[in-house]
């Protein structure tokens, strides 16, 4: 004789092992998701004594000034940087003073250029000053017609013996929050 | 001394009740499971060549009379075509299904039900919260595995549920048929909701290759439901041991996850110095090869079940007793 | 039963409450897009006369100055090159806090860091009062469409005399300075334009309306040369090509696409001086609030055919690139007035005229065959910025080609010049008879034929002078420039078809007044050099301009001015001293011939003597051996001193490396030459060619809406990396470029032919697609390719 009540228990394990099962495929595939977004890759520039790490399917420029400058190709109209500078800076200099100068060469260069909040952080155990800003990016090739993308950005002045190393990330302010995270694990894994 | 019941109707039986599998039936819907439905295979082989033919018609009025739509226009005759393989396949399965009809209505709350879920539930979150479009084409890897997990498992467990919480615990879901049956429904109701979406968000798209991405993504998702209703519709009557559900179910995702992958490989023509073009049509033949091989396959399994049924294989089957909780 | 029901109610609150949710989560759909319009309707343009972007069946072929076995370029890239380069240029006034236009013109670009070559009534204009406070700059980017505005520009180098200027971008359109070396623009190379001969194609490209029209083209051919003094070598092309007004600035290229010549003037059609070109006012120039009649106008119509030949304009052009041009400040008021009433005599007419600006001879016919034909004339009363005219009949039948068209003039107040026809298969025989006008009022005529035999009749050619007397022949210091500390002059001279007993009589002045004159029985035989002099007993003859006619029978048969200027103990100015300043006194500082690089200033002193003042002075600057400005001034320093003067760059950067060379001229003969070297020496590097190769440029589309994607990268990786073994480091890229809001994209650097590339399409939420090794063959340059990527 069979219970009635024993083969729903039975349908009942098998209707959670469906839904296990789902939200296990569902969980490795966030697990996918952050390795295919967040894998990287290590750098070394400077003579090898700067050393942290990129997102592996960005596009890397190395050179002398900056140092290196990592773009993400697919992330639309304006790529989304990560780029790398050092500036020699005398000891008894203010590391502020390099964002300032910084920040003066880049209103040079671009439009609408606006500083907007410079705070203390810290990054991996050291303390640094951060200035947010923005600006307008307009492409000024006369063969295409490109509409001019605003354009958030961080810069942090990290010290180091006589010089202080720049890291700048822009982006678009559409993905400025969403890249944002690549930004911070860049800074993070600064090493000099 | 338990009751022995009905496990259909819960109607109480005798002991020499019919049985399946280890469960029991009352005459009738011993009869019923059993059934064969041959217009859902008729309606199923009509929906596939309705849909090529539907293409072809497109293609060729496009192609010939040389039509351009604009806004408004366009974007009707998208919401149009995309509502068609649902009502083809309807009109088709209500047309065969003369003896002894599947309610109507239950067919299309699933579909009905299918296509909500989509809008409320899978859209959201294989676009939003997975943001699936700016990962899966990185690389071959995460664009294979990320079609499965993701995409695959998502959009068939959502069409499994369709049936599962809606028309499988009823009367209305009593043969073992009725599981393609409203798999089908579902996965058809899935897949306008993503044609509409896919016309819609896009604010119109070209008739061309709109027609085609609809019948594709229409087939495909029919016939992934319609193996995961088969696992249900044998659930539902025989005792299945506990991973046979979710196997049916990842099955179905896996299916589904390759297909996704396949279809965007064979559809990407290389790049060379004349262009790099996308041509659907490898797409459309492999949607109608694994829509028809599945059902192929769904039938012939349920056939060779309902054979072996009625050959004999009941009244002996084994008795499972547990303990009661 | 109750069951069933009670499930299949719940299964419709299921349903209602996923219909609420699903109706929650809808996002509006993305916004319609407008449809587009018909293109506006255009004059006949490129794209109906002959294609542009699409693939040209052949290349033309191309030489260079030395034919060498280069790849041809493409006809298809030629053209589109050309169109790239041939701006728009509006001139602008600032009307209370606003900018309007007023005129435009056309320019090219000579180089990639923005050297534009126009008129310079186009960048100036030729009314004091009445300048523009700024220049546009628009740019074709496609040839159904009009120009683009783009950029500012300031003029850099002008030359009101030949009527051009070169004019230099400076800020984009917010007014913000643009870095010269990211501007990458497309650009004509210069050509040379004494190689042209008649016949030869022109292309002329430029923007004839005054807006919203398109770049347009017209072919013609060479139909004809002018000289005139002050200039070397031709100064007019003319051309059958139909172009108008606005065209004046723009390009004029010969079959391989180099710039030969600039569109200038507007040629009249063999119409009489009474029907003015399309000459309209565009602005209150006189401030009455109406614009009309009593306003200034503008040449805006007419046909222009006369062309300034590109290599006049080779010193504004190097001297623009070195940053030293000269750079006529903008007047302050009117145009000077002629002091008195313009008078235009003595005309007479040579068969050719001498390096310094004399007749060779003065005949009253010209042998058949000859080559050309000049007509000399003094002047006085002039003024610089008046309209004048020289046109040429032949059998009474106007000869628009080979006329000077009417054009500022150049000549000071009071001197002498020339204008010449010339045909290098020889003048076709008959009457020729030359009008000047001046403000549209003939001023002076005269005829001469062409035709018959060498004639016997008598001629005196080679007519120089010296200080000294030789036995035999000539001494070797003959010239146009004496001494002013002898006390005679020495003309000789050669002579033929003379006969003894002929009168023959000798006119010498000074400053245009007679001073002497003598009459004499030729006795010297048919030919052969002889001599006339003239003396004077006061110890020296005066610093100045002085001439001698020679008559034969009454009948003028040579005449030649030559200067007197220095002293006899000292030449008329010294030799140059450079030197990196100069202190108080006038002494140099720091001098020598050789300079470190970063130089602001290069000064120079010489001392002088003898000098006159009103004597012509021309301080004539090369860098690298290349003219790049010239100094015209009028002596007024007295007769002896130091002369001192400098040149820099008014950018204010120092000057840059090169050597320099100063050649001072008085009365135009060369006085003085020193070389100078700043820095390393190396000269200036000429913009290089664009390189060759297969440009491509390309649209991305969405495969299901056909609409462009914007934002994506298009990658070309170096020959031998596949996609697959690229690791996303920019050393392995070797040009990419991101497509516009439509899709569009333009590859920076050409590909290869003959290579091979791996190429990938990368776009946000698309399947990527690529090739590896793709080989280039031989596509036409520019190459469309387009691509449909299918969303993920």
């Amino acid at each position: 004789m069979i219970a009635s009540k024993t083969t729903p228990r039975r349908d009942r394990w098998a209707d959670w092992a469906v839904i296990l099962v789902v939200v296990a495929a569902l969980g490795l595939g966030f697990l996918l998701r952050e390795n295919t977004l967040y894998s990287y890759s290590s750098f070394a520039v400077g003579d090898g004594d700067i050393s942290g790490c990129v997102p592996a399917n960005w596009l890397r420029e190395y050179g002398d000034d900056p140092l290196l400058q990592a773009r993400d190709p697919r992330s639309g109209a304006f790529n989304t940087k990560l780029v790398l500078r050092t500036r020699p800076l005398a000891p008894e200099m203010e590391p502020i003073l390099a964002l300032q100068s910084l920040a003066m060469e880049r209103a040079d260069a671009v439009n609408a250029f606006r500083a907007l909040e410079t705070d203390q952080v810290a990054v991996g155990g050291r303390t640094a000053i951060q200035r947010t800003f923005t600006y307008v990016q307009a492409d000024r090739n006369p063969y295409l017609d490109r509409l001019p993308v605003v354009v958030k950005g961080v810069d942090v002045v990290l010290q180091d013996a006589g010089r202080v190393i720049l890291v700048t990330y822009l982006a678009s302010v559409d993905t400025f929050d969403r890249d944002y995270r690549y930004f911070r694990d860049f800074v993070e894994s600064i090493a000099f | 001394m338990e009751e022995v019941t009905c496990c259909v109707c819960h109607c109480p039986v005798g002991a020499d009740a019919k049985r399946i599998g280890g469960r029991c039936f009352c005459e009738y819907h011993y009869a019923k499971a059993t059934q064969e439905r041959p217009s859902v295979w008729r309606a199923g082989l009509l929906q596939i060549l309705g849909l090529i033919a539907f293409v072809l018609v497109v293609e060729l009025v496009v192609g010939l009379t040389d039509l351009t739509l604009d806004g408004w226009s366009l974007l009707i005759a998208g919401i149009v075509l995309a509502l068609v393989p649902a009502l083809l396949w309807l009109l088709f399965f209500y047309r065969q299904d003369r003896l002894e009809p599947e309610p109507k209505g239950a067919v299309v709350g699933v579909f009905v039900l299918g296509a909500l879920l989509a809008q409320a539930v899978g859209i959201p979150l294989v676009e939003q919260v997975f943001d699936v479009r700016r990962w899966l084409p990185i690389s071959t890897w995460s664009h294979i595995i990320g079609s499965i997990l993701v995409v695959g498992f998502t959009q068939e467990f959502l069409k499994y549920a369709a049936v599962r919480y809606s028309i499988y615990p009823t009367l209305e879901f009593d043969e073992r048929v009725d599981g393609v049956v409203y798999g089908t429904a579902a996965g058809l109701g899935y897949a306008t909701m993503l044609n509409l979406r896919y016309v819609v968000d896009s604010g119109g798209v070209n008739l061309q290759a709109g027609v085609m991405r609809i019948v594709v993504t229409a087939l495909a998702q029919a016939s992934f439901a319609g193996l995961s209703g088969y696992f249900l519709g044998r659930a539902k009557f025989e005792d299945e041991p506990v991973w046979w559900l979710p196997g049916g179910v990842s099955l179905a995702a896996l299916l589904n996850g390759l297909f996704t992958y396949l279809r965007g490989e064979i559809t990407t023509t290389g790049l060379t110095l004349s262009g790099g073009g996308v041509n659907p049509w490898p797409g459309l033949i492999l949607a109608a090869l694994v829509a028809g091989a599945t059902f192929a396959l769904v039938f012939y399994l349920i056939r060779r079940a309902n054979r072996l049924t009625l050959a004999g294989a009941n009244a002996k089957g084994p008795v499972t007793s547990e303990r009661g909780v | 039963m109750r069951k069933n029901n009670g499930h299949r109610s719940s299964t419709r609150l299921l349903i209602a409450g996923l219909a609420l949710l699903a109706a929650l989560s809808c996002r509006p759909s993305s916004p319609e897009t407008l449809p587009t319009l018909t293109p506006l309707p255009t004059t006949p343009t490129l794209s109906e006369a002959t294609p542009v972007l699409e693939q040209t069946p052949e290349a033309t072929p191309v030489s260079e100055d030395v034919p060498e076995a280069t790849p041809q370029p493409d006809a298809g890239q030629v053209r589109k090159n050309l169109i790239r380069a041939t701006v728009q240029v509006v001139a602008l006034i600032e009307s209370g806090a606003r900018l309007q236009s007023v005129w435009s013109g056309s320019g090219t670009i000579l180089s990639p860091d923005g050297l534009i070559l126009t008129n310079y009534h186009v960048a100036v204009g030729y009314n004091p009062g009445f300048q523009p406070d700024g220049l546009g700059v628009a740019i074709t980017a496609r040839s159904d469409e009009p120009p683009e505005p783009s950029y500012f520009a300031e003029v850099v180098a002008a030359d009101p005399d030949l009527d051009l200027a070169v004019i230099q971008i400076a800020t984009d359109l917010d007014g913000r300075p643009v870095d010269k070396d990211q501007l990458n623009l497309n650009y004509v190379s210069v050509g040379d334009s004494d190689l042209l001969e008649l016949g030869d194609l022109v292309q002329v490209l430029g923007y004839p309306g005054i807006g919203g029209e398109t770049i347009t083209f017209t072919e013609g051919s060479v139909s004809g040369f002018t000289r005139e003094r002050g200039v070397d070598g031709r100064a007019w092309i003319k051309t059958d090509a139909t172009i108008a007004g606005g065209n004046s600035g723009g390009l004029a290229a010969n079959v391989e696409g180099t710039i030969i010549g600039v569109p200038t003037q507007a040629g009249r059609g063999g119409a009489t001086p009474d029907d003015i070109a399309d000459c309209r006012p565009i602005a209150d120039t006189n401030g009455d609030g109406v614009i009309g009649d009593n306003d200034d106008c503008v040449p805006l119509g007419g046909f222009i055919n006369a062309l300034r030949p590109v290599n006049l304009a080779k010193p504004l052009i190097e001297g623009a690139r070195a940053g030293i041009a000269s750079v006529p400040q903008p007047g302050s008021g009117k145009a000077p007035q002629p002091s008195g009433q313009a008078r235009f005599y003595n005309l007479v007419f040579a068969p050719d005229a001498t390096d310094n600006d004399q007749p060779t001879q003065i005949v009253a016919q010209l042998p058949s065959g000859a080559t050309s034909a000049v007509v000399f004339w003094d002047y006085e009363g002039m003024a610089n910025g008046m309209i004048w005219e020289a046109r040429w009949h032949h059998e009474g039948e106007y000869l628009e080609e080979a006329s000077r068209p009417a054009g500022p003039w150049s000549g000071g107040a009071r001197g002498n010049w020339w204008n010449g026809i010339i045909n290098a298969d020889g003048l076709p025989e008959g009457t020729y008879k030359v009008e000047l006008y001046v403000q549209d009022e003939l001023l002076a005529e005269g005829t001469i034929g062409v035709g018959g035999a060498a004639t016997d009749v008598p001629a005196i050619t080679n007519l120089a002078f010296s200080g000294t007397r030789a036995e035999s022949g000539r001494p070797t210091d003959v010239g146009y420039l004496l001494p002013s500390g002898i006390d005679a002059v020495y003309a000789y001279f050669d002579y033929d078809n003379m006969r003894d007993g002929m009168t023959w009589s000798r006119v010498w002045s000074y400053e245009g007044e007679q001073i002497t004159q003598d009459s004499d029985t030729w006795e010297g035989g048919a030919s052969g050099t002889s001599w006339v002099s003239i003396s004077t007993t006061e110890g020296a003859l005066s610093p100045g301009s002085y001439r001698l006619e020679l008559y034969v029978e009454q009948a003028l048969v040579a005449a030649s001015d030559f200067t007197v200027a220095g002293t006899q103990a000292q030449e008329a100015i010294g030799p140059i001293t450079f030197a990196a300043g100069v202190d108080a006194q006038g002494n140099p500082v720091n001098p020598g011939t050789s300079f470190a690089s970063g130089l602001e200033a290069l000064h120079y002193v010489c001392d002088y003597a003898g000098m006159q003042d009103g004597m012509a002075l021309a301080e004539r600057w090369l860098l690298g051996g290349e003219e790049i400005v010239t100094f015209n001034q009028t002596w007024e320093w007295g007769e002896s001193g130091i002369y001192h003067n400098s040149i820099y760059r008014t950018s204010g950067d120092p000057l840059v490396d090169g050597q320099y060379t100063l050649e001072l001229y008085i009365e135009g003969q060369l006085v003085q030459t020193a070389n100078a070297t700043v820095g390393s020496g190396t000269p200036l590097p000429t913009p290089a060619p664009p390189p060759e190769g297969l440009y491509v440029v390309g649209y991305v589309y969405d495969a299901d809406t056909g609409a462009g994607i914007p934002g994506a990268m298009f990658i070309v990786l170096q020959p031998g990396v596949t996609i697959e073994s690229w690791d996303f480091s920019d050393e392995q890229v070797y040009t990419s470029a991101e497509t516009d809001v439509n899709g569009y994209f333009e590859l920076p650097l050409p590909l290869e032919r003959g290579q091979s590339y791996s190429m990938l399409v990368l776009a946000e939420g698309y399947i990527p697609d690529g090739g590896n090794g793709i080989p280039i063959g031989d596509e036409p340059s520019p190459h469309n390719i387009e691509i449909e990527l299918q969303r993920e």
